[in-house]
């Protein structure tokens, strides 16, 4: 039997420095920096910087932090230069990925690429798109191998992970993208949403188109929006609207489209203001939200 | 009574906790705890208006009296006015007060909900002058550096007056505003608290975001459960009347209340909100079928106080009893015409897990809410303040 980490292959050979590249945030960040021509070590540390000051009040976001890829034990000083590596081993064009933060930055009003650093550590949907085309066709990443790992140690069965350092390093690399991606739980199992792609990639399903379409029927998808635009900071009718509206045309160019917007708006409440803003937030609590998609 | 400003709310929470060891309203805990971190670090609570951000805003400055820190809620149209001395430009009066007359009741909730440090009780001498320089926001900044050299704990409220009004306090228009506001975030990061309005929130870019944390977004922890206690706390019971009725706002919860402590039964105040969805079904649809089908969806849109949300059949049942009860057996429907006849009548579409109201119902909705389509027959009908309620209360944008 071949160790499960060969048939998986190598993704985070864990060099110097390289623990950062856990975060997907930090990947594309490091990506458009690269792409941009901005000084990727500056970026990031203003990045880190920032995701320090989100605080507890942002509770969701902070307790996920360790899921997201962003603490290690022991790291040491993170190593800017490696994104290129990275992107090629998972599949991502750069260009791409830095089209779609642009398109971002613009619409969430950004004075200038450098505000790249203030994106929130969770990805928003055009992203997770990008992220899981890439993935679903690295055979690095092995998607529905890494899927089947995770559900087979979720039923306790005996695996044969061959060297265990690295056998660790790959599946804590791994577990942060498919957290991002809503397809792992933060326990290190497949979400319902999880087994059932897997499911789908098993029948050679298209994993993009089949992804979107198993979040939009198990009510994830608009929730997931709406948790987007918590952490993008979006809190009225008009800026939700933009943003879908960039969401739109990033998700049509990788053949994907969102369901109607009244059905996103059913995950939130609005309340019109004195000076004619339509303010709105989420229409469930965020716990509630939060349980939904990490089931 | 039922409160209004930060005042009367904090002099009615006093009496809350004495009766039932924390405030009425269960999710103020949960709110408390998240905007009190987030403002002592220099962050900012974020809300609607209504949400009780400057509520917030002079609890967090009572927790850090009470455990012997200076704090003071700063009023930035007082600063702005040209106020120079504490009393005049802060909630500092209004504290002393509380702390006197409720302190160590506070002390007692707050002990449940974050970690106080001991301390005897601070009392402010408002008499303080302070430095006030410069023009517009730059007075602000003063204010601020001055008062953080004095130790205190600066919470900044009331933008909301600058945001309505901003020429009429020296600001060119609202941008201006904002970039005066993010040349004083910039200089002072974390210098103070800010209860920021959304109707400014939305002005900012990404930058005076990531400047202003920590946030704490108010809207996330209110639950129509937390609004149900709330109300039976104040009553003794939740009426048989609001029982379906999903609240999430409690300035709404509030508004009812006070119209029942003003003698209105529950029953008055239902059969009121009915009559204006009926009136609104009847302007929107042609036919009586379709009326009675529209009118009983609006209704399970006032149950779920969204007009965006779905609603599944059973609240359809609800809303269909409710509507009968209150309007007699000319309403009366069974649930699965009225989704008939509203699927056919494009009032409706099926959504994930229900139906929600079409995007042409809900627009109608959405233009009389900005006082245009039906809403001058509406307002013949009902008055200015009832179809502004109504509005409020089905949440429309």
């Amino acid at each position: 039997m071949t160790a499960l980490v060969e048939r998986l292959g190598t993704l985070h050979k864990g060099g110097r420095g390289s623990w950062v590249y856990q975060s997907p945030r930090v990947l594309f960040l490091l990506l458009y920096a690269e792409v941009k021509g901005l000084d990727p070590g500056d970026l990031l540390q203003r990045h880190l910087a920032y995701v320090k000051r989100i605080g507890p009040q942002m509770a969701w976001l902070a307790e996920r932090l360790r899921w997201l890829g962003y603490e290690t034990r022991g790291g040491r000083e993170p190593d800017p230069h490696k994104s290129m590596e990275y992107a090629k081993r998972l599949g991502l064009d750069p260009g791409e990925v830095a089209a779609t933060v642009e398109a971002l930055l613009k619409v969430l009003k950004a004075r200038g690429p450098e505000d790249a650093a203030y994106l929130p550590p969770a990805l928003a949907l055009p992203e997770k798109a990008l992220l899981l085309d890439a993935v679903a066709q690295s055979q690095a990443f092995n998607l529905r191998g890494t899927l089947s790992l995770l559900a087979k140690l979720a039923q306790g069965e005996e695996v044969d992970v061959g060297d265990p350092d690295s056998f660790r390093r790959e599946l804590r690399f791994r577990h942060a993208y498919l957290y991002a991606l809503h397809l792992a739980a933060a326990e290190r199992r497949p979400t319902c949403l999880g087994y059932a792609l897997a499911l789908h990639l098993g029948m050679s399903h298209p994993p993009l188109a089949t992804y979107f379409k198993l979040l939009r029927a198990t009510g994830r998808l608009r929730y997931v929006v709406a948790l987007e635009a918590l952490a993008l900071g979006v809190g009225t009718r008009e800026d939700l609207d933009a943003l879908l509206d960039v969401y739109e045309k990033l998700l049509n160019k990788r053949g994907v489209a969102l369901p109607p917007r009244e059905e996103i708006y059913t995950a939130f409440v609005g309340m019109r203001s004195d000076i004619g803003v339509g303010m709105i937030a989420p229409a469930k609590p965020l716990e509630d939200l939060l349980m939904l998609i990490e089931t | 009574m039922i409160a209004i400003t930060a005042y009367e709310a904090l002099e009615e929470i006093c009496s809350e906790i004495r009766q039932f060891g924390e405030p009425a309203n269960p999710a103020l805990g949960t709110q408390l705890k998240n905007a009190y971190s987030a403002l002592r670090a220099g962050g900012a609570v974020v809300g609607f208006y209504g949400q009780g951000k400057s509520l917030l805003a002079n609890l967090t400055a009572l927790a850090e009296l009470l455990q012997g820190r200076r704090a003071v809620v700063i009023r930035a149209n007082q600063v702005l006015a040209g106020e120079t001395e504490l009393e005049d430009v802060s909630t500092c009066g209004m504290l002393n007060d509380v702390v006197k007359e409720c302190g160590e009741t506070y002390r007692d909730w707050f002990r449940k909900v974050i970690k106080l440090d001991e301390g005897g009780a601070m009392r402010l001498n408002c008499r303080e002058k302070l430095e006030v320089g410069g023009e517009r926001l730059s007075k602000l900044d003063s204010i601020i550096v001055d008062l953080r050299s004095r130790g205190f704990t600066v919470i900044v409220d009331e933008l909301e007056r600058l945001v309505e009004q901003p020429t009429a306090y020296g600001f060119r228009d609202l941008l201006d505003l904002r970039e005066q506001f993010f040349n004083l975030v910039d200089r002072r990061s974390g210098a103070a608290g800010f209860a920021i309005p959304v109707s400014l929130w939305a002005t900012f870019d990404i930058q005076i975001k990531s400047r202003i944390a920590p946030v704490y977004f108010i809207s996330g922890d209110v639950r129509p459960e937390d609004m149900r206690e709330f109300m039976r706390r104040k009553l003794g019971q939740t009426p048989r009347e609001f029982e379906p009725v999903e609240f999430r706002n409690p300035r709404v919860v509030a508004a009812i209340l006070r119209e029942l402590a003003s003698g209105k039964s529950p029953a008055d105040v239902v059969k009121l909100r009915l009559e204006v969805l009926r009136a609104l079904a009847d302007l929107l649809a042609k036919g009586p079928k379709v009326k009675k089908a529209l009118f009983i969806a609006l209704t399970a849109a006032w149950l779920r106080q969204s007009v965006y949300m779905e609603f599944d059949k059973s609240i359809f049942q609800k809303a269909t009893s409710l509507a009968k009860e209150y309007l007699g057996a000319d309403v009366d429907m069974g649930v699965d015409e009225a989704v008939k006849v509203l699927r056919r009548n494009r009032k409706v579409r099926r959504g994930v897990a229900g139906y929600y109201l079409s995007p042409l119902v809900v627009h109608e909705l959405e233009e009389l809410a900005r006082g245009g389509g039906y809403q001058k027959r509406l307002l013949a009908l009902f008055g200015e303040d009832v179809v502004q309620r109504i509005s409020t209360e089905l949440g429309v944008v």
